[in-house]
C-alpha cells in the first residue's frame, strides 16, 4: 500500500512484535504461550512488513532461501538436541535421565533441554509460516524455477 | 424434557456442537472451494473447544505451579494435546488452499461445479 | 429416537442418495436441512450425558493428570506444566506434529512452484 502512516508506523512496531515473539518463545517453560505461539507470532511481523510494504520488499527481507534453510535448520536442530540423551547413555530425548542439570524452578535456564527444544521449534514455526505466506501470495510470479 | 436443564449445564459442548453442524453445512451446501475449505476450518475449531473446555474444574486456576500448597489445577492433557491438533489443522489448510491456487491456474474458475463441467466437456 | 445402527446406515443412504442423484432444487437444499437436523440431534442428545462440565471427579481428571501435575517440578524443573508436558514427557510426539508441518509445507510448495 502506499499510505505512509501505516508505512511508518509499521517500520516503527515491526521489531517490537519480534521482541514479544521471542520472549513468549524463551519464557515458554515459566508463563504460558510456549515455542508455537511465539513463532506464530514472530512470523505475523514479517507479514506485516510484507502487506504494508510491497511483496518484492518483504522478500527481499527475508528471502526465499534462508526461510527454507531456518525450517530445514529447526527440525535437525530438535533432532540434534534429542541425540543428545543417545550421547549420555539414556533414551531419546531425556532431559533428566540424560544427566542434563535441571537448575533451579523460577529461572530461566532451568528445565533442561526445554529451552533449546522450544527455541527450535519457535524457528521453524516462524519460517513455517513466512514461507506459506510468500509462496501463496505471490507464488505464479517465480513458478517455473527450481531453487 | 429434561434435555434442556441439562444442556443449559453443559453449555460449552452445545456450543460447540452447533459450530460443527454450521461448518459441516458450509461444506456441504456452497459450491466456491475457497468457502468449503473455511467450512472445515469452523469444523476444526469446534472440535477444539470441545476437546480443551473438557478439561475445565470449576475452582481451579490455571497449570502454572506456584508456591503453596492446596491449589486445583486445571487439567493440563486437553490443551497439550489440542497443540499438536491446531498445527495439523493449519498444514491442512494450507496444503488445501496451494491446491486451490492450482487449480484456479488451470481452469479459470474457483467454482466446483464449472470445474465439473468443464471436465465433463474435456471428456467428450 | 435411539441411535441404533439401522438409522446410520439410513442416514448415510440418505445422504449419498442426495448429493450423488438429486440435481440442485429446492427439494434438495430441504433434505440438506433435514438430514442437518438429524446430525445436530443426535450430537447435542449425546452432549447432553456428558458429566457436568467443570466437575472435579470427571473421568478425564484421572491419576495420569494428577501425576503429571506433582511430578512437573521435580522431574523436569518446568513449571508451566504444559511445556513440560510436551517438551519432556510427551516430546516425541513434538517431533511428529514437526514432522506434520514439515511434511505438509513441503507438499505445498512443491505443488505451487512446479510446472
Amino acid at each position: 500500500m502506499d499510505d505512509l502512516v501505516i508505512r511508518s508506523v509499521s517500520r516503527l512496531v515491526v521489531p517490537f512484535i519480534q521482541l514479544y515473539g521471542f520472549y513468549v518463545i524463551f519464557y515458554g517453560h515459566l508463563s504460558p504461550g510456549g515455542g508455537f505461539a511465539g513463532g506464530a507470532i514472530v512470523a505475523s511481523s514479517m507479514i506485516l512488513y510484507g502487506l504494508s510494504f510491497n511483496l518484492e520488499a518483504g522478500s527481499r527481507k527475508l528471502g526465499h532461501d534462508i526461510s527454507s534453510l531456518m525450517e530445514s535448520g529447526g527440525a535437525i536442530w530438535f533432532l540434534m538436541i534429542g541425540l543428545i540423551g543417545i550421547l549420555f547413555g539414556s533414551n531419546f530425548l531425556a532431559n533428566r535421565f540424560a544427566g542434563v542439570s535441571l537448575g533451579t524452578p523460577g529461572q530461566l535456564f532451568s528445565g533442561g533441554i526445554i529451552f533449546f527444544l522450544s527455541l527450535g521449534i519457535g524457528v521453524k514455526v516462524a519460517s513455517t509460516m513466512i514461507t506459506l505466506f510468500y509462496s501463496l501470495s505471490g507464488g505464479e510470479d517465480n513458478s517455473g524455477t527450481n531453487s | 424434557m429434561e434435555l434442556i436443564p441439562k444442556l443449559i449445564n453443559n453449555s460449552y459442548y452445545f456450543a460447540a456442537m452447533i459450530l460443527f453442524v454450521i461448518g459441516f453445512h458450509t461444506m456441504l451446501t456452497h459450491s466456491n472451494l475457497i468457502k468449503k475449505i473455511i467450512g472445515m476450518n469452523i469444523m476444526d475449531t469446534s472440535i477444539f473447544l470441545f476437546f480443551v473446555s473438557i478439561g475445565y474444574v470449576r475452582g481451579g486456576r490455571a497449570p502454572i505451579i506456584q508456591e503453596g500448597a492446596g491449589f486445583l489445577y486445571v487439567n493440563p492433557l486437553p490443551s497439550a494435546l489440542i497443540l499438536t491438533g491446531i498445527v495439523v489443522a493449519v498444514s491442512v489448510t494450507a496444503f488445501a488452499l496451494s491446491l486451490i491456487v492450482k487449480l484456479y491456474a488451470h481452469y479459470g474458475t474457483v467454482d466446483a461445479d464449472e470445474i465439473a463441467l468443464i471436465r465433463a466437456r474435456e471428456e467428450r | 429416537m435411539e441411535a441404533s445402527p439401522l438409522v446410520g446406515v439410513g442416514i448415510l443412504l440418505l445422504i449419498a442418495y442426495v448429493f450423488f442423484y438429486l440435481p440442485r432444487s429446492q427439494i434438495r437444499n430441504l433434505l440438506v436441512i433435514v438430514i442437518l437436523f438429524m446430525i445436530g440431534y443426535a450430537l447435542v442428545v449425546t452432549v447432553a450425558e456428558m458429566p457436568v462440565f467443570g466437575s472435579a471427579n470427571a473421568p478425564a481428571y484421572n491419576h495420569v493428570a494428577e501425576r503429571y501435575i506433582e511430578g512437573a517440578v521435580a522431574e523436569t524443573g518446568a513449571i508451566n506444566v504444559i511445556a513440560a508436558i510436551i517438551m519432556d514427557y510427551r516430546a516425541f510426539d513434538t517431533l511428529g506434529e514437526a514432522t506434520v508441518l514439515f511434511v505438509a509445507i513441503a507438499a505445498a510448495i512443491a505443488s505451487l512452484k512446479a510446472h
